[in-house]
């Protein structure tokens, strides 16, 4: 009987011992979301396509680039935003002389593709110091892909069609959201902290602020790019 | 005037005109304006053989040269495009201004009239740099032959005395005075004319009615007759393109029966020439070629002795590869070559064949900039001052 007490006292003394850290550790905060709009008052310019004057005609007309949408990213990231987690995949079209969409925001190590959907041929390629690449001539239903594994601002464009130009940003944190049409935006799982937020428009950080999430609270902020 | 005309206009437009989303889509508003261009500076060997010049406003291989193009969208039909140039410290010169009207907005049927982008060929519409990877044009599009539009030769062996004189070139009859001759066609100058073009499926098809020939394009016509061209292109596949051309024109001046009395009919001499070509481009790999044949009828003396047809035939190949995203290699083999004439001496060329290899790298350290590099090897054993000769020159370029 003495010997069940004992073994009792040290099974109970063991698993005292081994729950009492877990006890005392903080649970984490729960994370809370940042949501608003990008105003942005004045929508850039984009070259149109050069003259065809040595054109023998006239061409069919080109697609207007959707330059509607901003981005708004955490300008530092917590710590947990650099785990380890799976590459994605993310897809920019060609569609009639028109990359779509114009800004693709995306994670370190994901795969882009870039499907040509035009009867005629395009050649996509980048010169930005974040991804060199080009990717040479390929026709209507082919496509070809590009992993962006630093962070950084990627202009596209098409080596045959000088008025093609996009944008690929890429992060090594989750925290960023392209705005939707109306310009509004939403980011989130952002751990409680103070944070730097910035809304880019056109290759440009154009605004920023320094906000602060609640654990658990959606937190509004509008930012305007005059 | 017609050069301030058309600066002012270029002036008066900005680059890219405000497009939002919104926005009417391209070719759906009214008054569009849009503007391009070009500039680049060329700096090379000295060309003592003339191997390269088309015309003594500027020495190609030395030269800085300033295009800008501009197109003003009157209507979803009508469309007025013109470019201006300059070359080295020359005046600006309207290369082209011509109206463009399709009309039937949903059919590729376009008509152009003004002074219009050469029909014929390959190469003769190049706009841009970017569309020329090397420094030198192909021989077939500006080499210049002795002949000329307002001299004679007295006697086929006139013709033998001028081999690879064409930078320079002067006959006993008509203008006495050394002049340069005329290139198969000519790819600085456009001709002047109405062109229509029709696109169906794969197939596309230009015709043009113009008032020069297309060795001597013109902006007034200078013998009564008119020069017609026409080009066939197919594109099986988008990686293909097949083209043939053919061109005819009176070439002759009439300043030979109106200023030296010659009872020569201008009109009544021509030039015809034909051309096959052909495009591939895959991946990173460009490769095109084109065969040109071209023959001048053209009198002996005063015009009372029978004529001469004479011919020439030359063919190209180039080929272009992307090594690297910004650099490119390209290389282009050329030979051109002459009809023969009997002389006491045997059958000789009319002309000194000339045979051509340009090799260069075509470096974009950033979107809007270019540098060319290239080594041009020219050998015309058969005629001229210099025989042979091995030119380096460098390109900048920037465009907008």
């Amino acid at each position: 009987m003495r010997r069940v007490v004992l073994a009792f006292v040290a099974a109970v003394a063991v698993t005292a011992a081994w729950v009492a850290p877990l006890a005392g550790r903080a649970q984490p905060a729960p994370a809370g979301q940042i949501r608003g709009r990008l105003d942005i008052r004045r929508l850039i310019a984009l070259p149109r396509p050069r003259p065809g004057v040595s054109d023998l005609g006239g061409k069919a007309p080109a697609g207007v680039p959707d330059v509607r949408r901003g981005l708004v990213y955490l300008d530092s990231a917590p710590r947990s935003a650099f785990d380890d987690r799976e590459p994605g995949r993310a897809v920019m079209d060609q569609r009639n002389e028109t990359f779509v969409p114009r800004l693709l925001a995306v994670q370190t190590g994901t795969v882009v593709d870039f499907p040509n959907s035009d009867l005629t041929y395009h050649n996509v390629f980048s010169l930005s110091r974040a991804r060199r690449f080009d990717l040479g001539r390929y026709a209507a239903g082919k496509s070809k892909s590009v992993r962006f594994d630093r962070p950084g601002i990627v202009r596209v464009f098409c080596d045959i069609h000088s008025h093609m130009s996009a944008f690929v940003v890429v992060f090594n944190h989750p925290y960023f959201r392209v705005t939707d049409v109306d310009g509004r935006y939403r980011i989130d799982n952002v751990p409680p902290g103070t944070y730097t937020i910035v809304g880019w428009y056109e290759g440009e950080a154009r605004v920023q602020r320094t906000i602060t999430v609640a654990p658990g609270a959606t937190t509004e902020l509008d930012l305007v790019v005059p | 005037m017609r050069v301030l005309c058309a600066l002012l206009l270029v002036a008066s437009v900005r680059p890219a005109a405000a497009q939002s989303p919104d926005a009417a889509p391209p070719g759906g508003g009214p008054s569009r304006l849009t503007v391009g261009g070009e500039a680049t500076a060329t700096y090379g060997s000295e060309d003592p053989g003339f191997f390269n010049y088309a015309t003594y406003a500027y020495e190609p291989m030395r030269n800085v040269r300033v295009v800008i193009d501009g197109a003003v969208r009157a209507s979803r039909r009508v469309e007025v495009l013109a470019q201006v140039r300059t070359d080295g410290t020359t005046q600006a010169r309207v290369t082209a201004f011509y109206v463009r009207v399709r009309p039937w907005v949903d059919r590729a049927f376009d008509l152009q009239a003004g002074r219009v982008p050469t029909t014929f060929g390959l190469f003769g519409r190049s706009g841009y740099g970017g569309d020329n990877p090397l420094i030198g044009r192909p021989l077939a599009y500006g080499y210049l032959t002795s002949l000329r539009r307002d001299a004679l030769p007295a006697v086929p062996a006139d013709l033998l005395r001028m081999r690879g004189r064409g930078w320079l070139s002067n006959f006993p009859v008509g203008n006495l005075a050394a002049e340069r001759g005329l290139p198969i066609v000519d790819g600085d100058s456009w001709d002047t004319g109405v062109q229509a073009r029709v696109v169906r499926g794969p197939i596309e098809w230009v015709g043009a009615v113009t008032q020069g020939s297309l060795g001597s394009p013109r902006l007034h016509d200078d013998n009564g007759g008119v020069g017609l061209s026409t080009r066939l292109v197919v594109r099986p596949t988008a990686a293909l393109t097949f083209g043939a051309s053919g061109a005819r024109g009176a070439y002759l001046s009439r300043t030979l029966a109106d200023d030296h009395g010659l009872a020569i009919d201008a009109n009544g001499y021509r030039q015809s020439a034909a051309g096959l070509d052909a495009q591939v481009a895959a991946g990173r790999w460009q490769v095109r070629a084109e065969v040109i044949g071209s023959t001048w009828a053209l009198p002996l003396g005063a015009g009372a002795a029978p004529g001469l047809t004479v011919r020439a035939l030359t063919g190209w190949v180039e080929s272009r590869v992307r090594v690297l995203p910004g650099l490119d290699v390209a290389a282009r083999a050329e030979h051109l070559t002459f009809s023969e004439l009997g002389t006491t001496t045997g059958m000789q060329p009319w002309e000194a064949p000339v045979s051509r290899m340009e090799a260069g790298v075509v470096l974009a350290p950033i979107r809007h900039v270019r540098l060319k590099m290239a080594v041009q090897r020219n050998l015309r054993p058969a005629g001229g001052r210099v025989r042979h000769d091995t030119l380096v020159a460098a390109q900048l370029g920037v465009w907008f």
